[in-house]
């Protein structure tokens, strides 16, 4: 469904270039979610926009159902914007003040106005037609994030990124948010790259995970096999600060080390099994098993 | 004696002339290096109630009944509370940009606390007529030193010399601790501290604090909407919604036996299966904005066990072995 190859973004910094995302390479196959893992900073919002073409790449191909969309202007890009679209973390930023509910979620038809199309798009999210008349100040949080979702839905998209869609909601909307999600994939056979730094949203949502860390996939594979048999120190380090078992005891042990700017493998620093060749080069994402691959010199 | 005891407190809100109840009586104490756990939605006031014990309700609001008592005084009777607050209560925000000030360095807002800190205790003050310009004296360098390496800072002489801006979220978050250190407050409030950052940084932010708590027996109250992360670190742990408290008791107890809907509702829409492997349950409907709070039990438009008393009358707590628990199921 969409492919990305070798992806780089580079911003520039004070100092020399910063590399958002590192030699990314993705693919996301028809009808399943992949989950973006890991900590801000590492660069999975950054992938999530080049994956929509909302930020281009530095080098590197992103591929939308076979074709590349790489190089693509403004105009030629227009075909594929209704086919792919975005849901933010935060409805309510990400909402004109001044529109209409029903304006907002019918912006994707661009200029189209079709009530009927809005309409059933408000019904799919579990909202009210009555919503349409509305300002988003008028919605509660729950609300807004469910127009944003019907704005997203009402273009008929294939392919949705959703970057943190929960992370601002309360625990009983953000369980019926997942819900929400979930029943439309498998209606509408939507294919999700999501976005999140909650662990047990990932756990509820993915079919594979992908695990980044400054920028660079370190960890990717099944949901049930990355969650369950975590291989990366990283990823492990990740888990073990979920808030389950005997957490105060796990923070006891949990060490804090800083993170600099290094050779070789951009963990090394923080990690607890470090060894000389660590500091090298920079390991590559190795196959350990049909379903599970891992950059790191341990494996 | 609880360093913090909070009695049928109540406190309103006025907006466009009309007035509203954010917390409905109340009851709360504290023990010297306890944490108690808020737990709630929006709207449930467990932000109105870290705010009213650190003495920082906003304007339009009013304490209409009750007593919040640090060490034996009534801050709801206090006209001085910026005698207390830093000392007394220190508080910890989501946000710590909002707490630090964006134009001072550091180690000048370190400055500040320690001079209040000292003038409060009386001792001769080196910092009353200290300036920004001027180096920090030997050991009040050491001093703040020590307080940004138990928060873990690798280069701490380096942190001193930086703005918030020049620090992330998680460095921001711990500096602020590093401020409790020196400040050496009897309570802290902690205000949905972790929710802005990733897990680790949680994980590493959450530590701090216990490690503060340990080694000063700061007592804290902890408020988040993460179910999950209070239960795991608070001693106690309060449900709240509506303004009131739904349930009260050890968290471990909390944890296991939940006995209100609402709690029990909250820990199951925490997902923990995987995909395809069931569906998280979910409670209905919205939580309630308190300027149209429904009469009896705030929660029953969105409990599946309501009953026909729970639209009409508010429930009483009442003690179930180990815990308080506000609701009609229970007597």
């Amino acid at each position: 469904m969409v492919e990305v190859r070798d992806l780089t973004v580079s911003y520039k910094v004070k100092g020399g270039t910063l590399n958002a995302v590192d030699g990314v390479s993705l693919a996301v196959r028809k009808g399943e979610t992949v989950t973006v893992v890991g900590e801000s900073g590492s660069g999975k919002t950054t992938l999530g926009m080049v994956v929509l073409r909302l930020i281009n790449p530095t080098s590197g191909q992103v591929f939308f159902k076979g074709e590349d969309i790489t190089r693509l202007g403004e105009g030629e890009l227009k075909r594929f914007r209704g086919r792919m679209q975005l849901i933010p973390q935060d409805p309510y930023s990400s909402m004109n003040p001044r529109l209409r509910v029903g304006e907002i979620v019918s912006e994707p038809l661009l200029g189209r106005e079709d009530r009927e199309k809005v309409k059933e798009a408000l019904n799919s999210v579990g909202l009210d037609w009555a919503v349409m008349e509305r300002y988003p100040h008028e919605l509660s949080g729950g609300q807004r994030q469910r127009a944003l979702i019907a704005r997203a839905l009402v273009s008929d998209p294939e392919f949705l990124v959703l970057d943190e869609p929960t992370s601002n909601l309360d625990v009983s909307i953000q369980a019926q948010i997942l819900n929400l999600l979930l029943d439309l994939q498998s209606s509408r056979n939507l294919t999700y790259l999501f976005i999140t730094h909650n662990m047990a949203v990932a756990k509820y949502v993915s079919d594979r995970v992908a695990v980044m860390y400054r920028g660079r996939l370190v960890e990717i594979g099944d949901a049930k096999e990355v969650m369950s048999n975590p291989l990366h120190p990283y990823t492990k380090a990740l888990f073990d600060a979920v808030p389950e078992g005997d957490f105060r005891a796990k923070l006891r042990e949990l060490e804090v080390r800083d993170e600099g700017r290094q050779k070789g493998c951009r963990y090394s620093d923080r990690c607890k099994f470090v060894r000389d060749q660590c500091r090298l080069r920079e390991p590559d994402l190795l196959k350990v098993k049909e379903n599970h691959e891992v950059a790191c010199i341990l494996y | 004696m609880p360093v913090l005891e909070v009695k049928d407190l109540w406190v309103s809100y006025t907006r466009g002339g009309i007035r509203a109840y954010a917390l409905r009586g109340i009851n709360m104490s504290l023990e010297r290096r306890e944490v108690m756990g808020v737990v709630g939605e929006s709207g449930s006031g467990k932000s109105t109630l870290g705010n009213a014990v650190a003495g920082l309700l906003p304007p339009n609001s009013i304490v209409e009944r009750g007593s919040i008592t640090l060490e034996g005084k009534d801050l709801t009777k206090m006209r001085d509370l910026f005698r207390v607050r830093g000392t007394g209560v220190f508080v910890i925000f989501q946000d710590p940009m909002t707490s630090l000030n964006p134009i001072m360095k550091v180690k000048d807002q370190l400055a500040e606390a320690l001079q209040v800190r000292e003038e409060r205790e009386s001792l001769p003050s080196p910092f009353i007529r200290w300036s920004r310009r001027r180096s920090l004296d030997n050991r009040t360098e050491r001093e703040f030193l020590e307080a940004l390496t138990r928060v873990r800072f690798r280069s701490p002489q380096e942190v001193l010399e930086k703005y918030p801006h020049q620090l992330s979220g998680g460095e921001r978050q711990k500096v602020m601790i590093a401020m409790a250190y020196i400040l050496r407050p009897k309570v802290l409030v902690a205000d949905e501290p972790t929710t802005s950052l990733d897990v680790i940084t949680q994980a590493q932010v959450m530590k701090m604090l216990l490690s503060l708590r340990e080694e000063q027996g700061t007592a804290i109250l902890l408020i988040s909407h993460d179910v999950m992360l209070v239960s795991k670190l608070s001693d106690r742990m309060m449900v709240m919604y509506g303004g009131m408290v739904m349930e009260e008791g050890s968290s471990e107890e909390l944890t296991k036996s939940p006995l209100h809907p609402y709690t029990k509702g909250l820990q199951a829409s925490v997902p923990t299966q995987f995909k395809g492997e069931g569906r998280v349950k979910q409670i209905p409907g919205y939580p309630p904005n308190i300027f149209s709070m429904p009469q009896g039990c705030p929660f029953h438009p969105r409990c599946e066990m309501a009953m026909e008393v729970c639209r009409k009358v508010t429930p009483q707590e009442s003690r179930r072995g180990e815990h308080n628990v506000s609701c009609h199921l229970y007597g």
